[in-house]
């Protein structure tokens, strides 16, 4: 905003200090200026033939024209046509008699001596330069820029400037595009209605914005392949259709996608494709069926989709299967008899069990001495009797 | 049998005395959201060893350092580090005999009261379920008393069908087929051993196949079944090794039952009033007959009338039970080789032929015509991943929902993904026109409900392996942790045995 | 730049109407009149002061020695801090100490119940006062401030609720809060967490306690138990864990990370179910966003920090 006040500012002061002066005309066009592109190199033209040579010219008329200068003719007032007939005419005459011929060539040929005398080609070899070894005569061609200026007369801003001014012409342009022409569009909206059945294709355009891109002529279509069933194909033609377009088919959305940019323009690939998609559907009527070929759908890989489980959704059934399961829940562990506590049962288990309990085994040891010393003595016993 | 885990060690795990412990952290930085103890211990250091390439910008010298001596010991003799490793320990004296379990037997089968309650393995079955291998290394048999397994509802479901078939009714002389799957752990395995201990109890005759794998990756000797058919193989080693798991698992049964037919293919050793058990130990003595032998076996085992001529003392053929545990190994190529190096596939090899053949309908009479049950298990862990395989069982079950093959949602193998015909043929059986026999049924084993989980954690506190508060909420949460109630994650929960205050 | 351009035109504008008046003083015969009213301010001034000039010097008035004894001597600064260098500053720390001495006997209310204000920002506040202040003297500043604050608002004086005014920022910035978030028509909270490069969304539904990570059981995404409590620890701190159902989405990390991330999102998600459950979650850490990330390697290093060791060759 600053530098814009800025330029107001400065050249409102400039006009001021000159005083009223004529406002030179400045067109606001929208295009930008182009520059013709260099020619390319003409081949060499072949001999010339000499003037006595050449064939003489037919006589002139009206009709000898081509179509495009015909038409020009045509669009000439009489009078002028009139005129336009006699010069020809004229010329014509003169180049068909062989003196006056010779005359304008030789007055060519002289003017041409002429320029060669006044400018005499010279055909000196310019040494190329022997470079040292490290090279430091040698213009450094990153100093080549376009852009600077040769000679600068302190006539005008320099090139760069003009550069500069050139960038904010643009934006001003485009901020006047915005402000004036782009409210006009909204005259042009057009609600939003679906496509009728009968347009079954979707063909897809794409735009770089005004740049030049090697895709812009590219085109994709895509159909549905179940819209083509009852009015183009029947079921089992539809399935030939499938196996025709091979990998283009997704089974997933069952959407055909194919594309083309073959050709220089957009027409003509959409053209392409929708005589495609004729002989496909034409193919698959009046062709082979391929019944005895599976469809395959090797070259799409199903996403696995994760969906939350129905049964857990939460629906007023649901709310009471798990309240009633809750209270059954409950009321059966209030019902249990005991609860089995692992400490508990330890505990029980060292009481009892004499491997567990060191003073148990000790018990058990020592009745176990008993029995055998009681044993012993019984043997001892019998033994005396 | 010398457990590792003995009361010392149990004395080790109580908790050590507070001073010897670092202090704990006042505030830990980020909240520990697990129950496991913390390790003071510092995780081992990495050796800085000197091979390999040097380092970014670290010199590396090249003095080598000398190498330790390594004492060496005698290895272990031969078998003797395998025989460890499928050692089975079914029972731990340092646990607490759970009191009030009572054992499997024919009356309990089909109690529905006992759902959720862990019954015992009767001691005299061990022996037959040991022979059958029943019993996997890795499962957690050597933690309890004594073996025992849940009640879950595809137990009692199991149960009542052993026992109608084996009583006098209606339902006697059917036969049943089923593929029980499952997710990791969640008990097929165990299932089997549940129907091998339901069948002994009631008579019944066991084959079993514990390691299909084995059959096909080459490690018993195989030959051409005859001159006529040079693209069917047969293993005798490890015909033989079923027929001896069958002798020795069947003795009882085998003992009574006598010869009733004539048996060409083993000429004069097949006598006529020889009990089965000695026609078996033909086979276990002579493995180069084993095939043969199995096959009349069979053939007198599905027996329904005795053949003219052999009339006498014939008696009827017991009910059968046939499980194979770990069918996707036979779904595919073998590692044999045929006699042009071409690989065999797991279908050429006559004993899996006969045990797949099994799954499809009889024409005249059932597969198996005394009735009886085929329970194919497959497994989760030692999987190789078929892609027919998937595809029959999914058949299957559609099959089982009542789908017709020709309807459109019927699971079909994608034509371009090289799906194995024969595996898609061989679980491709019709509805069978007998009425006896049931039609291939796929059976989803899931986790425990609850109610299960909780009888199930009980053993575990009972047994004095888990010092726990048995209460609804702790059952619960278990029972979210281990998936909705796998029962092997649930086995893990109760087994970790935690230092508790 | 901004002030040249109105210069700019102000010069233009000038000489445009210099040059006016330059003609008409060439065309139009000199009114004092018209001078006067056309002629621009500085102008203006000069042609007075050359009047003034031109006028007879006349003697001052009597000085009028009543009035006089009002008026100091010299020139007083308003403000007693007028030399310290930050005044106003100064100004405002006293006028607060003052105010809290004056009303320091009132009863207070808990830091987390007084209500929340947003003081000015360091910057802001050197801006209002157009001094330079220390950041120490503006935090000392700040805390007299929240002082006042936490005096109970029931009984909160005017002279205080004003004073405290001065310092607030301008808008209200407490004052758009998110939408509280509501179940959706399915009965589901939902929930996002990150941890470490994964992220997880949760949908939570009352249920009996079933988990489902990326549409698998939870033993099948995590066989880790540690990894299994982790993602259920916020339903098991606050032992709900039996009724509700989980449903989760996570992408990216490892398995911790995930698992972690699902912990997060989880708590998320029953604070949209049970608000009141929020200190117990919050003491469990559950709630608390663990923002630590991989730091990146930096060149010159060997890993994020670690340097080359220095070799002598």
């Amino acid at each position: 905003m600053a530098s814009a006040a800025r330029y107001l500012g400065r050249s409102a002061l400039f006009m001021a200090r000159r005083g009223p002066i004529a406002i030179p005309y400045r067109s606001f066009s929208a295009t930008t200026p182009t520059f013709a592109s260099e020619d390319p190199p003409v081949p060499p033209p072949p001999r010339e033939p000499r003037p006595e040579e050449l064939p003489p010219v037919a006589e002139y008329s009206p009709d000898l024209l081509t179509e495009q200068e015909r038409s020009m003719y045509d669009m000439l007032s009489p009078e002028e046509q009139e005129q336009f007939n006699a010069e020809n005419r004229r010329m014509v005459e003169e180049f068909n008699d062989p003196r006056k011929r010779a005359a304008a060539f030789a007055e060519i040929e002289k003017s041409v001596n002429d320029i060669e005398r006044e400018i005499p080609l010279r055909f000196d070899e310019t040494r190329t330069r022997k470079l040292g070894f490290w090279g430091e005569e040698e213009d450094d061609e990153f100093c080549h820029v376009e852009d600077a200026d040769e000679d600068f007369h302190d006539d005008d801003i320099t090139s760069m400037a003009h550069a500069q001014l050139e960038v904010h012409r643009e934006i001003r342009e485009y901020a006047r595009i915005a402000a004036w022409d782009m409210p006009l569009l909204s005259k042009l909206a057009k609600p939003f209605t679906l496509p009728p059945p009968t347009h079954i294709l979707r063909f897809r355009y794409t735009t770089y914005m005004g740049e030049s891109h090697p895709a812009e002529n590219k085109i994709v279509v895509e159909l549905c392949s179940q819209d083509l069933t009852p009015k183009y194909l029947s079921e089992a033609q539809r399935q030939t259709f499938l196996k025709l377009v091979g990998p283009r088919y997704n089974p997933d959305t069952d959407i055909v996608r194919m594309s083309c940019e073959k050709f220089a323009t957009r027409a003509q690939n959409k053209r392409y494709l929708g005589d495609i998609i004729d002989t496909l559907i034409k193919e698959a009527k009046e062709g082979d069926a391929f019944t005895d070929v599976p469809l395959d759908l090797r070259h799409h890989k199903p996403k696995p989709k994760l969906r939350f489980p129905d049964s857990w959704k939460m629906t007023e059934e649901r709310k009471k299967q798990i309240e009633a399961r809750r209270a059954d829940r409950l009321r059966q562990e209030k019902e249990r008899a005991g609860i089995v506590d692992g400490k508990t049962v330890i505990a029980d288990a060292i009481k009892i069990l004499p491997a567990l309990n060191p003073a148990l085994k000790a018990k058990a040891t020592e009745e176990r001495e008993k029995v055998a010393v009681r044993v012993a003595g019984k043997a001892q016993k019998k033994r005396l009797r | 049998m010398v457990s590792s885990f003995c009361w010392s060690c149990m004395t080790r795990l109580r908790p050590t005395p507070r001073a010897v412990l670092p202090p704990p952290v006042a505030a830990p930085r980020a909240a520990s959201f697990h129950t496991s103890t913390v390790r003071y211990a510092l995780p081992a250091k990495k050796k800085a060893s000197l091979d390999g390439p040097p380092k970014f910008r670290e010199a590396k010298s090249a003095r080598m350092k000398k190498k330790k001596p390594v004492e060496k010991s005698r290895p272990p003799s031969v078998g003797e580090r395998k025989a460890l490793r499928k050692r089975i320990v079914l029972s731990n004296p340092n646990a607490l005999e759970v009191e009030g379990m009572q054992d499997l037997s024919s009356e309990n089968m089909v109690d529905a009261r006992l759902r959720g309650s862990v019954l015992g393995l009767p001691v005299p079955m061990l022996t037959q379920l040991r022979a059958v291998e029943a019993f996997k290394p890795k499962q957690g048999w050597s933690i309890f008393r004594r073996p025992g397994t849940v009640v879950r509802r595809e137990t009692l479901e199991l149960g009542r069908f052993i026992d109608g078939i084996s009583n006098e009714g209606k339902d006697k002389g059917r036969s049943a087929k089923k593929i029980v799957t499952g997710v990791r752990g969640s008990g097929k395995t165990v299932h089997l051993l549940q129907a091998m201990a339901m069948a002994f109890t009631k008579q019944w005759v066991v084959f079993t196949v514990p390691e299909p794998q084995d059959l096909v990756i080459a490690h018993t000797s195989y030959a051409p079944l005859s001159d006529d058919t040079p693209h069917l193989y047969v293993q005798n080693d490890a015909t033989a090794a079923m027929l001896s798991r069958t002798v020795t698992a069947n003795e009882q049964v085998l003992k009574n039952l006598h010869i009733s037919q004539q048996h060409p293919a083993l000429k004069s050793s097949a006598k006529a009033g020889m009990t089965l058990e000695e026609l078996a130990k033909l086979g276990i003595q002579d493995p180069a007959i084993a095939w043969p032998v199995f096959q009349a076996l069979w053939s007198e085992l599905t027996a329904t009338s005795p053949a003219p001529g052999f009339d006498k003392g014939f008696k009827p053929r017991p009910p059968m039970l046939v499980t194979v545990d770990g069918l996707s190994h036979w779904m595919k190529n073998s590692e044999y080789r045929s006699a042009d190096f071409d690989p065999i596939h797991a279908h050429d090899l006559m004993f899996v032929r006969h045990f797949l053949s099994l799954l499809k309908p009889g024409s005249e009479k059932p597969a198996l015509p005394n009735g009886g049950l085929l329970l194919y298990a497959t497994s989760a862990s030692n999987n190789p991943t078929i892609y027919s395989f998937e595809v029959a069982l999914k058949q299957i079950a559609a099959r089982q929902a009542g789908l017709n093959a020709s309807a459109p949602e019927f699971p079909q193998a994608d034509p371009y993904s090289k799906a194995d015909k024969r595996v898609i043929d061989a679980f491709d059986s019709a509805k069978p026109t007998i009425a006896k026999e049931g039609i291939l049924e796929l059976q989803t084993l899931g986790g425990l409900t609850r109610d299960e989980a909780r009888g199930f954690m009980e053993y575990f506190a009972r047994s004095g392996l888990l010092r726990e508060k048995i209460n609804d909420a702790w059952v619960g949460e278990k029972w979210s942790l281990a998936g909705g109630g796998v029962i092997g994650e649930l086995e893990k929960l109760g087994r970790r045995l935690r230092v508790v205050n | 730049m901004a002030w040249q351009s109105p210069n700019c035109i102000v010069h233009a504008m000038q000489s445009v109407r210099r040059t006016v008046q330059l003609r008409s003083f060439l065309h139009t015969p000199i009114s004092p009149v018209s001078l006067r009213t056309n002629i621009t301010p500085i102008l203006s001034q000069q042609q007075r002061n050359a009047r003034g000039y031109a006028t007879e010097v006349q003697t001052a008035p009597e000085i009028n020695f009543d009035t006089f004894s009002v008026q100091p001597a010299r020139i007083i600064p308003a403000s007693p801090a007028y030399f310290s260098g930050s005044p106003k500053f100064i100004d405002h720390l006293l006028n607060l100490e003052s105010v809290l001495a004056k009303w320091a006997s009132l009863p207070t209310v808990s830091p987390g119940e007084a209500p929340r204000m947003a003081w000015f920002k360091l910057m802001q506040f050197r801006e209002f006062v157009g001094e330079p202040v220390p950041t120490k003297k503006y935090k000392n500043l700040i805390k007299i401030l929240q002082r006042l604050n936490r005096i109970d608002p029931k009984l909160m004086p005017f002279e205080v609720r004003d004073t405290l005014k001065i310092f607030l920022r301008p808008g209200n910035p407490y004052g758009n809060k998110p939408v509280p978030a509501t179940v959706d028509e399915m009965g589901r909270a939902r929930g996002r967490g990150k941890r470490k490069t994964s992220s997880a969304v949760v949908h939570l539904v009352e249920g009996e306690g079933e988990v489902m990570v990326n549409g698998k059981t939870i033993v099948e995404v995590f066989p880790r138990l540690h990894d299994r409590e982790s993602v259920t620890w916020p339903l098991k701190c606050t032992s709900r864990l039996d009724k509700y159902n989980v449903w989760a989405t996570v992408r990216g990390g490892g398995v911790t990370g995930q698992a972690e991330a699902i912990t997060l999102a989880l708590a998320r998600a029953l604070l949209v179910h049970e608000p009141g459950l929020q200190p117990v979650m919050r003491r469990a850490g559950v709630i608390t966003v663990d923002a630590r990330r991989v730091e990146r390697k930096k060149p010159g290093h060997v890993k994020a920090r670690k340097m080359p060791t220095w070799v002598k060759r």
